[in-house]
């Protein structure tokens, strides 16, 4: 008992060291991408190859000054930078990062040789509500945006927090919806199991992995484009676009409390990207060299090693994903707001809705007996793709982007015909 | 009758009431005295009724959560109605969201006290608050006079209370054996109740026809709301001041 208290304890230390340490490398990794990208050089002067760059930040931010504004509600506006970092933290807590550590499995000499009675899970939580606890948990990261933004006594802050809020409820609605697609599948809430189910291939001489993301693409790519919108990162970066909004919600926050809001960003793109390889990129699931290694799909429950192994390959992905994060960020620019709220409310809430209905259906069918293999789950996701893009053909044009006619304008000038009725209204 | 519950009940009552926002004079450091008096009542009572019901036998660390989660619910219970700032009220909510729901893992009920957070604090008041910064901009702004005042504080508080110390007394009065006999013990509650699974067969089997009406309920409360949200289109979209040419 006191042992696995203290594995857990263990593994909870672990993982606050890693996110907070992989938070200050994400910001140069950030930059250097940038620069890659924009054809710049980068930060390259404080230490070797500019790698002591987050250490020298961490520093300015402490020495900053702190201010704040004289019309700021002075507890709001110090609970914010709480409030907004303490639930993307709290959402690794149920993220399965090393598989199972099989029964027997002893722990080193040096902490007492003790041997695990029980298959014992490498996480620091496991509750039966996993996905609905990260989906808790992001949607209480709301009030720290609504708080920065109202406490601030700023117009900028006012706005961008206006902003935030309105794209974070929209963007939840399918992104519980994609999450909870794959949970009917895979028949728990839990995260592990979820995981686990997915360290196989779709049949023994396939060589395709039957991760979620092959079997429900669509899915996918909901969560992957909600869990961008749910950051406020480009290309849904309204919130705190720097041309309109100075710097939005943040706009009156400096020093440590400015480094907050940061950090609270870039933990919800690693709680984010490590739910994304957890229930659609295979978790721990190596591929391919899993059968070299233990001539078939990888197991669930290994030794010390085998866990190092699910470790690495773990992190390795959610890396690759963040890396994918900022790819999209200096690649695409950013929406409108009536584009943002037209792609969440009449594109992905109803795509949202079908993928869940036809993963239920999905359901239904395998427990009936009917079929059997994972790939019609994958079939499904083709056909709904095919039939989106009929219906989006079927649909009466969009009028897109609408004139807005100004009064005396020489460049839009109100037609007459809109101007008699105008008239007569008036 | 049980007087020290009655005692509790009337320190609260008053507690409550002068700590309600009024125009006049306030008397919240008067309130504060009494609300601690009647939480320290209160409290004391429970620890003698349980040590009563379990004989002696009190799982220390359970109960230290417990009096925490309870006694933060209750105190930003009162903070939602006494808070003359409606912002601040709608926090205290989500505040007493999560300590209820932290009550709830306690009592081992997982899927209840996340769906309380997901649904109170990250749907419902979420929608509070942005309504509550729309209406009131920013910082230290005055509120208006009807946002910070109470209006007929004496009658909520009296019937209210009347209620919790009828409510009070029906569940304690039948004294703890009388009360444990009537709950499910708790291993029962850990090997199966809470769990998601008994949940979900039972939402399937036993109240599958609730649970259908209620989904009915939901779509057709969406398709009112596109209804409701749906613009006529107006002939032309104009932008500025000042009257229309003349033409």
């Amino acid at each position: 008992m006191v042992g696995v208290f203290i594995a857990h304890l263990i593994f909870a230390l672990v993982m606050l060291g890693m996110v907070t340490g992989i938070i200050a490398y994400l910001i140069l990794l950030e930059r250097k991408t940038a620069a890659w990208i924009q054809d710049r050089i980068g930060p390259n002067r404080v230490g070797p190859q500019g790698l002591l760059q987050p250490l020298a930040d961490g520093v300015k931010f402490i020495l900053k000054e702190e201010f704040m504004p004289i019309h700021a509600d002075k507890i709001l506006f110090i609970l914010a930078p709480i409030v907004i970092i303490a639930p993307a933290l709290c959402g690794f807590a149920v993220i399965p990062w090393g598989g199972d550590l099989a029964a027997g499995t002893a722990l080193p000499k040096f902490l007492g040789g003790w041997a695990f009675p029980h298959t014992f899970h490498v996480m620091v939580a496991n509750p039966q509500i996993g996905v609905l606890f990260v989906i808790a948990m992001a949607s209480l990261s709301v009030y720290g945006v609504v708080l920065a933004g109202w406490a601030s006594g700023s117009k900028y802050s006012f706005l961008g927090g206006l902003r935030a809020t309105a794209q974070m409820i929209s963007y939840e609605i399918p992104m519980v919806l994609s999450l909870l697609s794959v949970a009917v599948v895979a028949g728990t809430l839990r995260l592990g199991p979820i995981t686990d189910l997915q360290a196989t291939y779709f049949s023994s001489v396939s060589f395709l992995p039957a991760w979620n993301v092959f079997t429900q693409p669509v899915a996918f790519l909901l969560f992957v484009t909600c869990i961008f919108a749910e950051s406020n990162r480009t290309p849904f970066d309204l919130a705190e676009c720097e041309q309109e909004l100075v710097g939005g919600y943040h706009t009156e926050y400096s020093s440590m409390k400015f480094a907050l809001f940061f950090l609270a960003e870039y933990s919800a793109m690693i709680t984010g990207s490590a739910v994304a390889v957890a229930l659609f990129l295979g978790g721990w699931h190596l591929p391919w060299i899993d059968q070299l290694l233990y001539h078939g799909a990888q197991p669930v429950a290994t030794g010390w090693l085998g866990m190092l192994l699910k470790f690495v390959v773990f992190w390795g992905k959610v890396i690759a994903f963040l890396f994918f994060y900022m790819w999209v960020r200096w690649t695409l620019p950013r929406f409108r707001f009536d584009q943002l709220m037209n792609l969440a409310w009449r594109g992905m809430i109803p795509l949202s809705l079908a993928t869940f209905v036809m993963a239920s259906v999905f359901v239904y069918l395998r427990q009936e007996g009917i079929i059997e293999h994972r790939g019609w789950l994958l079939l499904g996701n083709v056909v709904l793709i095919g039939i989106m893009f009929a219906v989006t053909e079927l649909r009466p044009a969009d009028s897109g982007n609408r004139r807005m006619y100004v009064l005396n304008s020489r460049y839009n000038p109100i037609p007459a015909s809109a101007k008699a009725e105008l008239e007569s209204a008036v | 009758m049980d007087y020290a519950l009655i005692i509790a009940t009337a320190l609260g009552a008053i507690a409550l009431y002068l700590l309600l926002p009024r125009g006049r004079a306030n008397m919240v450091k008067l309130g504060g005295l009494a609300s601690v008096l009647a939480m320290g009542v209160g409290i004391t009572y429970l620890i003698h009724w349980t040590a009563a019901a379990h004989a002696g036998h009190t799982g220390i660390i359970e109960n230290l959560f417990f009096y925490a989660f309870a006694a933060l619910a209750l105190v930003s219970a009162a903070g939602v109605v006494c808070h003359p700032k409606p912002l601040y009220a709608a926090l205290y909510f989500v505040l007493m969201t999560l300590a209820v729901s932290g009550l709830f893992i306690m009592l081992m009920a997982e899927f209840i006290a996340v769906v309380l957070i997901i649904i109170y604090a990250g749907a419902i008041l979420v929608t509070y608050v942005f309504v509550i910064m729309l209406a009131s901009q920013g910082g230290q702004t005055p509120a208006a006079q009807y946002d910070t005042n109470s209006s007929d504080g004496f009658m909520a508080v009296f019937v209210s209370f009347v209620l919790l110390g009828t409510v009070l007394q029906a569940i304690f009065c039948a004294g703890p054996a009388g009360f444990m006999h009537s709950l499910p013990a708790p291993h029962a509650v850990a090997h199966g109740l809470g769990s998601l699974e008994v949940l979900g067969a039972n939402l399937y089997s036993r109240y599958a026809l609730p649970l259908e009406l209620a989904g009915i309920l939901l779509t057709i409360s969406l398709v009112g709301a596109v209804m409701i949200a749906r613009k006529n289109e107006p002939v032309a979209h104009v932008l500025g001041t000042g009257d229309l040419p003349a033409e």
